[in-house]
């Protein structure tokens, strides 16, 4: 609806929404009650499918009864029984598969389902068989996903599997024009629907695989067909067609009826197009896209080779100032300069030795000289005579002071000898004194005796002698042996001390 | 990579490749400066080659038919689609 601002006459309003439900129902399978069933003197059959939400305004053809007959003429199989009549079909209530596109009637302003094939439900019509065959494939693992190669990128030579005189060639050619490099296109001519269709396809797969193997055979299979009834389509559902696909070692592109169609070489094909035009546009690459590609290549060779100049003039500039660095000229004077500068340092060096040690020759003379300076030492020698005579005199001094103190020290020692011996001699005489008066013998002289036993014991009491016990009596001037005859002890001690005198 | 230089192949992939070879080639920097710019030059060489191949782009369309080749031109659109479809508005 592009012109959405304008004003539209009902017609067309009517036509654009015809398109827009033929192109988006080209085929539809429908399933409900029958109802309303007219036919008049056409032939055509008007009638409508209904659920318990909706019903659903259907025509179906005269051209399209063709279910008249002994056989099958979609799979070819010729029924022992004939089939139902049309009208047969088309009872009241009946519950019935229909298939179809859905159009518009602009008489009417109604759309409907343009009926191609009735079956009556629940009797495994197409639709069943076709989902049964696609399992059976799927599970042989014809529509498997690893199994499908890419397509050649902008091919060269191209093998084209449809009819010369369908809408298809027309459709592929007029996209084809506008893409890829100049291709070689060689078209396999087969019929795509009606008997004989899907034989001459399988063919036509083979040859073009056989040509695949000389030198300037296809690199891909185009396998397209314009839209059509499913009817039309069903050679593309044969098993042998979806076969010889699965078994074609060129690339299969397939683009077989409108964008809902989907027929087993479809779900075979390596690529599965949604219209021919489409397999056009998914072999090659526009023109446009290509030239672009070009464009950018280009850039990109430029981009490289003055990358690389810039690199190598970089280089060669780093180079050359190098180079200029390095030459025998440059070089004598880096060398000279170094020389000089060792030189001049070499001089330097030498001067601040010499100067050090002039310094420390100075520095040793003067110190040298204040040492040896024949005033200072005249001074000293003086200074020495002096010491010497007052050393001298000092110690003459120092003797005869020495020799008094001796003198003195030994008066004093004499004198201090004698009075210690006088001293000591009248101590002698007055402990002779005391010792003589302490003589035990003493008192002897004054009369008394000592008794003592034959042992030389002193016998000191009446009760230390026996009676007839011989005892001696000392005295002045000798000594008595003497018996003891009596024995008188003191009535107290004193008696017996007594007696012992 | 391959140097087969001054031997541009003849095909368009063929081209199209050798140019993508050489521009890898180049940006990758590692080749000594005559080889390339001998190669830029055929980078060249191709990307002209390639743009007056695709410029001048005609596919050529033939029919195998009784086992030969023959030339097929396409003239009238022939419509592909059931009567009935137009018959109906």
């Amino acid at each position: 609806m592009s012109e959405d601002m304008t004003i539209q006459s009902v017609r067309q309003l009517t036509e654009q929404l015809r398109r827009t439900v033929e192109r988006h129902f080209p085929f539809v399978w429908v399933r409900g009650e029958v109802g309303n069933v007219s036919r008049p003197a056409s032939g055509h059959l008007y009638f409508t499918l209904k659920d318990a939400e909706a019903q659903l305004q259907c025509v179906w053809f005269r051209q399209q009864q063709r279910q008249r007959g002994s056989f099958d003429p979609l799979t070819g199989e010729v029924f022992e029984t004939p089939p139902p009549a049309p009208e047969e079909l088309l009872r009241q209530g009946a519950e019935l598969i229909c298939a179809g596109h859905v159009g518009i009637y602009a008489p009417r302003g109604q759309y409907q389902l343009v009926v191609e094939l009735v079956q009556p439900a629940g009797q495994g019509g197409l639709a069943q068989a076709f989902e049964e065959r696609k399992r059976r494939l799927a599970a042989l693992g014809y529509f498997a996903q690893e199994r499908k190669r890419r397509l050649p990128w902008n091919p060269a030579r191209v093998a084209l599997i449809t009819s010369p005189y369908g809408a298809a060639i027309h459709d592929f050619w007029r996209l084809a024009a506008l893409r890829g490099q100049a291709a070689y296109i060689r078209l396999y001519p087969v019929a795509v629907q009606g008997e004989g269709a899907a034989p001459s396809i399988v063919r036509a797969l083979e040859t073009a695989n056989a040509h695949a193997l000389l030198p300037d055979g296809p690199q891909v299979i185009v396998l397209v067909r314009g839209g059509g009834s499913l009817e039309d389509l069903w050679a593309f559902n044969e098993q042998e067609v979806a076969e010889a696909v699965y078994r074609s070692r060129l690339p299969v592109l397939a683009g077989i009826g409108h964008e809902v169609d989907v027929t087993l070489a479809d779900l075979t094909a390596d690529v599965r197009a949604a219209t021919p035009s489409h397999a056009a546009q998914l072999l090659w690459p526009s023109r446009q896209e290509l030239l672009q590609l070009l464009d950018d290549l280009e850039a990109a060779l430029f981009r490289g080779v003055r990358r690389r100049l810039e690199r190598q003039e970089l280089l060669l500039g780093h180079l050359a100032r190098l180079l200029r660095a390095h030459t025998p000229l440059r070089q004598l004077e880096r060398l000279e300069s170094a020389r000089s500068r060792l030189s001049l340092a070499m001089q330097r060096a030498v001067r601040e030795m010499l100067d050090r040690r002039l310094r420390q020759t100075d520095h040793l003379t003067q110190m040298l000289r204040s040492f040896w300076n024949p005033v200072r030492l005249a001074a000293a020698a003086r200074e020495s005579g002096v010491l010497e005579a007052r050393l001298q005199a000092a110690l003459a001094r120092l003797l005869a002071r020495r020799q008094q103190e001796l003198s003195w020290w030994e008066q004093r020692l004499q004198a201090g000898g004698r009075q210690l011996v006088n001293k000591a001699e009248a101590q002698r005489e007055r402990l002779a004194l005391r010792l003589a008066a302490c003589d035990p013998l003493g008192p002897l002289e004054r009369g008394y005796a000592l008794v003592s036993d034959d042992r030389g014991a002193l016998v000191h009491s009446v009760r230390q002698a026996q009676g007839g016990q011989e005892l001696h009596i000392r005295l002045q001037d000798g000594a008595l042996g003497v018996t003891v005859a009596q024995i008188r002890p003191r009535p107290d001690t004193m008696s017996a001390a007594e007696k012992g005198e | 990579m391959k140097n087969s230089r001054n031997k541009i192949p003849a095909d368009f992939e063929g081209r199209m490749e050798r140019l993508q070879e050489i521009v890898t080639a180049l940006e990758e920097g590692r080749l000594p400066l005559e080889e390339g710019m001998a190669l830029y030059k055929e980078g060249v060489e191709c990307s002209r080659l390639c743009r007056e191949q695709l410029e001048k782009a005609r596919h050529q369309l033939t029919i195998w038919q009784d086992g030969e080749e023959k030339d097929l031109i396409l003239t009238d659109a022939v419509s592909g689609r059931q009567p009935d479809e137009e018959e109906r508005i």
